[in-house]
């Protein structure tokens, strides 16, 4: 367990001095700011804009970080040669893998946290007051900390079994299949094939994890809304299983 | 080696001045209207959009908003802004300003009945958004002179949630002008048997009387109109038309006074002089350039 921590926190300091994810949060920060020039182009309904132009800038960028950042980790390691030391010393294969998920999922969460601060800025100087910043703010906010937990153990699992390239590629494109399932669930609401079925199970329903909606029309997250925060939770675990599974079995030679 | 730089100079220069020349070409494309070329269908940007529908919904009301608000819009004409609102509403059904906003400005620039189909719409969708059917009323009264239809409509928007109280009263005027003065009299008499704090039974009393006033008043007033086409002038006494067998008996006067006919041949109640004045027919003004055929005050 020392050992995991351990490799979470050089997982913390080594991503957050990289330039990809420096770069990336600035944009996202640039986006966020963005949000309130694009509002003032609107006739009315400027929250809207903001809450809705905002919160996907946000997931946008926290995607990107967590697809490009993750799928490097791994599978990085191993293309720089460095792994084998590391595994060397008395540290398990699984916990690596968890230590290194661990340590991406703090860096996520904190630019989480600095884009909702901004953001929230943003909404609370709009209207004057800290109105927006109530439970539908903080649920959208929890529920995209759970896509970017689900899409970072996806890109940890591509990472341990491929190279850094094709995990980035393999865990972009699920990001974004993710991001589609409503409609896929519709295609096999519409009586299709078992083939939607079974993307419908395979790839993860991040769009039950985003609340631009309930954020701009200032309801509070429902049920259903929880529900698909724990389920992107057990998804994560799974997939973060699945990848300790693969990396204890693959051949490092 | 001097050549070369001459060359090197002259290749610069020829590709600054056909810059220059392509940058004056975009130029003239900004000197036309702002204009929408195509708008994808729902579905189409409903898969487009990666599961983000709303964002796509904001994207286009952005592109409405310069579709409106650009000012020589009247050269270029409004043909896209219902496309526009019919498909980011698909998206985002609960966009209620845009159903506003299109509904107000479809119907000025002579496009009523596209705009009664996106009020129609944002009624369906939002139906605690009161505006909406209010102004749906409105298209029917005002465009289309039909009270019949603008009673029914602003009857929906004085039962939505957030009317204010005076949404009643568009009611019973449509109504009765559409000489529908029984559908007012149910409407409000349901209200009342709803109506559960003192002061709204209070309002809502006082506009059934009217309603009730409106629908026997209007009875005896043909009455009072075959009168006067046998006799030309009176009836001096109201009870004349029964005697004369135009109406069976006088219903009392709902405010608790006496009904009487009044110069004009019209029936009034001592108790409250007020009567709904009869619509006009629709003029409608010849339709100048961006002017939506508004109809004479």
């Amino acid at each position: 367990m020392r050992e995991t921590l351990a490799i979470a926190g050089v997982t913390i300091r080594e991503v957050l001095r990289r330039k990809l994810q420096v770069n990336l949060l600035f944009f996202g920060a640039a986006l966020v700011l963005a949000s309130h020039l694009v509002g003032s182009l609107t006739l009315g309904e400027r929250y809207r804009i903001l809450a809705d132009m905002g919160l996907t800038s946000m997931q946008l960028i926290g995607l990107l970080v967590a697809v490009f950042v993750g799928s490097s980790l791994v599978a990085g390691d191993m293309e720089r040669r460095v792994l084998q030391p590391v595994l060397a010393k008395p540290v398990p294969r699984g916990g690596y893998v968890v230590g290194r998920y661990l340590g991406l999922a703090v860096v996520l969460l904190l630019n989480l946290a600095v884009m909702a601060v901004l953001l929230g800025l943003v909404l609370a100087l709009d209207a004057g007051g800290l109105k927006p910043l109530g439970p539908p703010y903080l649920g959208a906010v929890g529920l995209l900390g759970v896509q970017f937990l689900v899409v970072g153990s996806v890109s940890v699992l591509f990472s341990s079994v491929s190279s850094a390239t094709l995990a980035a590629v393999f865990s972009m494109a699920v990001a974004i299949a993710g991001q589609m399932t409503g409609e896929i669930r519709a295609l096999w609401k519409g009586g299709a094939t078992w083939i939607p079925q079974l993307i419908w199970y395979l790839v993860p329903n991040l769009s039950a994890l985003n609340a631009n909606e309930s954020l701009v029309y200032g309801t509070a997250p429902s049920t259903q809304a929880w529900l698909a925060a724990a389920y992107g939770l057990c998804y994560a675990a799974a997939a973060l299983a699945l990848a300790v599974l693969a990396f204890e079995r693959r051949d490092l030679r | 080696m001097r050549i070369v730089r001459f060359v090197q100079v002259a290749v610069f220069a020829g590709l600054a001045l056909a810059t220059g020349q392509l940058a004056r070409r975009l130029d003239t494309g900004q000197l036309r209207p702002y204009d929408v070329g195509i708008v994808p269908s729902a579905p189409t940007l409903r898969w487009l959009s990666l599961g983000h529908p709303m964002l796509a919904a904001n994207l286009l009301w952005l592109r409405a908003v310069q579709y409106i608000g650009d000012p020589r819009a009247d050269q270029r004409g409004w043909d896209k802004l219902y496309p526009l609102v019919d498909t980011l509403t698909e998206l985002d059904p609960g966009h209620g300003y845009a159903y506003q906003v299109a509904g107000t400005l479809l119907s000025t620039y002579d496009k009523v009945a596209e705009s009664n189909a996106i009020l129609e719409k944002g009624a369906r969708a939002l139906p605690d958004r009161y505006i909406l059917p209010h102004l749906r009323a409105f298209n029917a009264f005002y465009y289309d002179d039909d009270w019949v239809t603008a009673g029914k409509w602003a009857e929906i928007a004085a039962r939505s949630k957030g009317a204010p109280a005076h949404a009643r009263h568009y009611a019973l005027a449509y109504y009765v002008k559409g000489r529908r003065a029984d559908a007012a009299v149910d409407y409000l008499e349901q209200i009342l048997s709803e109506a559960r704090d003192p002061e709204t039974r209070a309002a809502v009393e006082a506009q059934l009387k009217q309603a009730l006033l409106e629908r026997d008043a209007a009875r005896l007033d043909d009455a009072a109109g075959r009168w006067r086409a046998r006799y030309v002038i009176g009836p001096l006494a109201i009870g004349q038309l029964v005697s004369e067998g135009l109406v069976d008996r006088i219903p009392p006067d709902p405010f608790g006074g006496e009904l009487y006919v009044d110069d004009e041949g019209r029936v009034r109640s001592t108790a409250n002089a007020f009567r709904f004045s009869k619509p006009e027919p629709n003029q409608v003004r010849p339709r100048a350039q961006g002017d939506g055929g508004r109809r004479s005050p």
